[in-house]
């Protein structure tokens, strides 16, 4: 929206409107003598239509210049409001299985990591307030992204992030106790790990049962998702090092009862999804449930754009003299 | 006074040939004044003195409109803003030349210190770190997680990018981008560099600090007496010709980005400057809701528009007012 910061300014054009009467209808004007058009050799024949034209053009230009500055002078802005929390909301970090078995494609042509990052990504972009992380894990955890409120550089990492090629097993375990690390410093009221993985714990130095532990007396709630089916399911990945695809058939499932020990102990919740759609409504679910009062400020943040304005002056301005200077070749300056 | 788009003045070109163009048409004026009222002397005076002014009005308008198009600031005013606590964005150069050792152990473990100490000294910070060469890139997207600085800090190095140069502005621009917009905080911004053979546009990240109400305090690192840069291999940074080169602080474009947006100028060699810090930013970082202070330049641009407009009125005027009373 584009707002006014001085709209009296306004009230120039009032003014604009004498000027107008005193150039062009104002007829004592003393001492000029308005023979703009052919002088000399045949002087006071009626101009041609071409030159009629251009000197109309000229005068709009004219005009048009004046309107320009005396908006230019009334500093118009390009308002954009912002959203203030005066709150602070929910801290979350979601750990994310990133071993080769999430290559495997329950459905067609998305494996089950490609539907992961689609839908965290989607929940990213509902939370307005919450701080959101990110940690990764196959046999080894990684942080990719603190907890932030930057949702577009973790939407990036996010998109960037591929399976993980060299490393095999799933350290489950080391996943929750990176997460709860990273989320010790907050100040945020509430703390929740969200778990996405495939698997079974087969890696790491710590189990998940100890990790769940250290994380509910954080006061970190995990909620537990397991993904993919008991069915047999296509694998296919690219090694990011050779470029070799490879491909084959997998059919293993999540330790379920795991999933459902974690969320209990630390006071989260177990869903199961064996497709998009399922873990599109586990996000949905987690997203309702997860909510925190807001008090919000909205700030108006202005933005001039008088510039566009003075530059169209001096070019509307410079095109008219131009045309009545040179192109009609009236005397006078 | 600071001219924040100095290459506008560029428009003044335009200048020269108006003025061509205008003492041609006056001349062409005049000799058609000639055929109808013959060698009239008062006549030609009158013409003269009108066209002189509508002439310098004209120009002093273009003038005026240009002036108003380089945005010069001049004065300072107080804005008051509400906010609870602050975000922090600390931007760090990572030139070869932070490398050198006139502050013990090098001018970038020393700023890196300086960070690790504020933000474990303010409880509840939430603080980005950017990093910046010949581009700048995002270490720590804005979080109040501190073990991410632990883990990452060891890494910051000049080997961390590629891109050849000091480009301030990159690294200003990318800090801006760090604060969240949906974040109620006081948007303190705090840089580390040398200025040493910079590049960029620092009027543009100038302005947008400005738009975004982003306080920068600069950290000077370095010396004026300067110092050579050893590189990792104990080679010393040498020139095209071969000859070692020294590093040294230069102040003139860090005290300009400090005293533009209302803050202050410190040194890295200065022991008290973490200290310093910590107590402004404490003093910022309260969670209760308080009214603050703050100085920021004034834009003059519409001071100049009141006088184009002023003189383009002039001039329009004089070419329609009366003259049969001089005669």
């Amino acid at each position: 929206m584009i707002i006014f910061q001085r709209p009296i300014m306004l009230s120039l054009f009032i003014g604009l409107i004498f000027l107008i009467y005193m150039k062009h209808i104002y007829k004592q004007r003393g001492m000029r003598i308005p023979f703009s058009y052919c002088i000399a050799p045949v002087p006071f024949h009626a101009p041609i239509h071409w030159k009629r034209f251009i000197s109309f053009f000229a005068m709009i230009a004219y005009w048009l210049a004046w309107g320009a500055l005396i908006i230019a002078l009334s500093e118009p802005s390009f308002v954009h409001r912002e959203k203030k929390f005066l709150s602070r909301g929910i801290d979350i970090i979601i750990v994310l299985d990133e071993s080769p078995s999430m290559a495997a494609q329950d459905v067609k042509l998305f494996s089950r990591f490609t539907i992961a990052k689609n839908v965290i990504k989607d929940f990213i972009f509902q939370r307005e307030n919450d701080a959101i992380g990110l940690v990764t894990f196959s046999s080894q955890a990684r942080v990719r992204v603190p907890p932030t409120l930057d949702y577009t550089y973790l939407a990036g990492v996010l998109e960037d992030l591929n399976i993980s090629t060299i490393e095999e097993g799933s350290a489950i375990g080391m996943g929750i106790l990176l997460g709860a690390l990273h989320l010790n410093t907050s100040s945020a009221a509430e703390k929740v790990i969200i778990l996405l993985t495939d698997g079974v714990n087969t890696a790491g130095e710590i189990t998940p049962i100890t990790a769940a532990g250290i994380a509910k007396k954080m006061n970190i709630r995990i909620y537990t998702i397991g993904i993919g089916s008991n069915r047999e399911a296509l694998l296919e990945y690219r090694d990011r090092q050779t470029g070799s695809l490879y491909r084959g058939a997998i059919r293993d499932s999540f330790d379920e009862q795991l999933l459902i020990t974690l969320a209990e102990k630390s006071g989260g919740t177990y869903f199961y999804a064996s497709d998009a759609q399922q873990l599109q409504k586990v996000f949905t679910t987690i997203n309702s449930v997860e909510v925190k009062k807001k008090y919000v400020r909205v700030e108006v943040q202005a933005v001039p754009i008088y510039r566009f304005f003075v530059v169209s002056m001096l070019l509307l301005f410079t095109m008219s003299f131009f045309l009545y200077k040179v192109v009609l070749q009236e005397g006078g300056v | 006074m600071t001219i924040n788009r100095p290459e506008m003045l560029k428009w003044l070109w335009m200048l020269p040939p108006l003025v061509f163009l205008l003492i041609w048409s006056y001349r062409r004026g005049r000799e058609q004044l000639r055929v109808y009222a013959g060698e009239n002397k008062v006549l030609m005076n009158i013409y003269f003195i009108k066209s002189f002014f509508q002439v310098l009005f004209l120009l002093c308008a273009y003038i005026a409109a240009i002036l108003s198009l380089a945005n010069i600031y001049w004065g300072k005013s107080f804005k008051e803003e509400q906010r609870n606590s602050i975000s922090l964005a600390f931007v760090v150069d990572i030139s070869n030349s932070m490398l050198a050792a006139d502050i013990k152990p090098s001018r970038l473990r020393k700023s890196v210190e300086v960070i690790k100490t504020i933000v474990y000294a303010i409880p509840d910070l939430w603080y980005s770190v950017t990093l910046f060469k010949g581009e700048a890139m995002l270490l720590v997207p804005m979080t109040q997680d501190k073990e991410i600085l632990e883990m990452v800090s060891s890494y910051i190095h000049p080997r961390m990018m590629t891109a050849k140069g000091t480009n301030i502005t990159a690294g200003l621009l990318m800090g801006i981008r760090s604060f969240p917009s949906q974040n109620d905080t006081h948007r303190v911004m705090i840089m580390f560099s040398d200025g040493e053979q910079w590049e960029g546009d620092i009027n543009n990240a100038m302005q947008k600090m400005l738009e975004n109400s982003v306080q920068a305090y600069v950290v000077g690192a370095g010396t004026e007496k300067g110092s050579t840069i050893l590189l990792s291999n104990n080679d010393l940074v040498r020139n095209a010709k071969g000859n070692v080169v020294r590093s040294y602080l230069r102040k003139d474009v860090l005290n300009k980005i400090a005293s533009f947006t209302g803050s202050e100028l410190l040194f890295l060699s200065d022991p008290l400057t973490a200290s310093i810090l910590q107590q402004r930013l404490s003093e910022s970082n309260s969670m209760e809701k308080k009214k603050y202070t703050r100085q920021i330049p004034v834009a003059r641009y519409g001071a100049f528009l009141f006088l184009c407009v002023f003189f383009l009125t002039m001039y329009s005027v004089l070419g329609v007012v009366k003259w049969k009373g001089v005669l």
